[in-house]
């Protein structure tokens, strides 16, 4: 139990740490909402090396302690929309089983997108943002994809034997 | 050992990319590439803009003719939207101005040029709306999340009144 405990927060220290990573190189490609998602690479290998319960329980504390540091309360809603939508996807991708390690990160990384553009569509009011649809899917392949196979490596790395 | 996965996991992990997985890419990309299709097909050049805050509209320019709500005004020139505590108001300038604003006051700066809609400057959090590529086609908007504005742009019409009747 408190070897969990221990491990558990090292993964939450990572995710944290990767959230900074990302806060201090801002990519912009023109289109609000496109980020490479490094965090959701904690998130993808507790899916695998723990379990569901692990995994959703370090993705909301990530993102409520993240959005209290780099950001604010309304941030945290927002992200927490898109998290929430890509863990269920990741969850059902990752029961599955026909998918891989990159399937699975690839369906997180577009439903990501997928949820925070309805939410900011019902935050603003409008339908238009409609149009950014289709660069979030191929944003959220890409890096999805990308993610997916270093944490296939980092699972299996590990997994060694250090004893 | 917890620390080790079960091998039915490592079954799972050490198979690498599957079938399905290429299955999924392909599919997103082809999606996205239609449903980006689709938005080219349907592109329309828009014929004013309006600027929303909470939904609310707040002024409605028009990117060729010179009027705007009765006034005349030119097409080209920059528009100072000022936000204090949920108190918004919309400036227009000829020439680019410096935003000289008081303590909590919060700002976002378009200009219009030549039917095309740029996000000029704002002082809001995350910059995105700066960032954000110029617009004119119908449906296309740029959004300022932390200071719930959006910029909108459309065909002109208006949507209000087409009503065929209402019953009583």
């Amino acid at each position: 139990m408190t070897k969990k405990i221990a491990q558990l927060g090292l993964f939450l220290a990572l995710a944290l740490i990767l959230a900074y990573v990302e806060f201090l190189i801002p990519l912009s490609f023109g289109i609000p909402g496109i980020k490479l998602g490094l965090p959701n690479l904690i998130v993808v290998i507790l899916l695998y090396r723990n379990n569901t319960k692990e995994a959703l329980l370090i993705n909301i504390l990530r993102i409520v302690l993240s959005g209290f540091l780099f950001s604010n309360l309304y941030t945290i809603l927002y992200a927490l929309a898109g998290a929430l939508f890509s863990f269920i996807a990741m969850m059902i991708g990752r029961r599955m089983r026909c998918f891989s390690v990159i399937g699975v990160s690839v369906l997180g990384g577009v439903f990501h997108n997928i949820g925070q553009i309805i939410v900011a569509m019902i935050v603003v009011n409008t339908v238009y943002v409609g149009y950014y649809v289709p660069f979030l899917i191929v944003a959220g392949t890409v890096t999805g994809a990308l993610l997916g196979f270093v944490a296939m490596e980092l699972i299996l790395y590990l997994n060694r034997d250090t004893n | 050992m917890e620390n080790q996965i079960s091998e039915k996991t490592k079954r799972d992990v050490i198979h690498g990319i599957k079938k399905a997985d290429i299955v999924l890419i392909v599919v997103c990309l082809v999606a996205a590439a239609l449903l980006g299709v689709f938005f080219v097909i349907h592109r329309e050049t828009g014929r004013q803009v309006r600027i929303l805050h909470d939904g609310i509209e707040l002024k409605k320019i028009d990117l060729y003719s010179a009027q705007t709500d009765s006034e005349i005004e030119p097409v080209a020139g920059y528009y100072l939207i000022t936000i204090r505590d949920d108190v918004v108001g919309v400036e227009y300038f000829r020439d680019k101005p410096e935003p000289k604003l008081p303590e909590g006051t919060s700002y976002n700066l378009i200009s219009v040029v030549n039917g095309t809609v740029v996000m000029e400057a704002a002082d809001c959090r995350d910059q995105i709306c700066v960032h954000h590529k110029p617009v004119s086609s119908k449906g296309e908007s740029i959004i300022c999340l932390p200071h719930r504005i959006v910029i909108e742009v459309d065909s002109g019409e208006n949507t209000d009144e087409p009503l065929d009747g209402v019953v009583r």
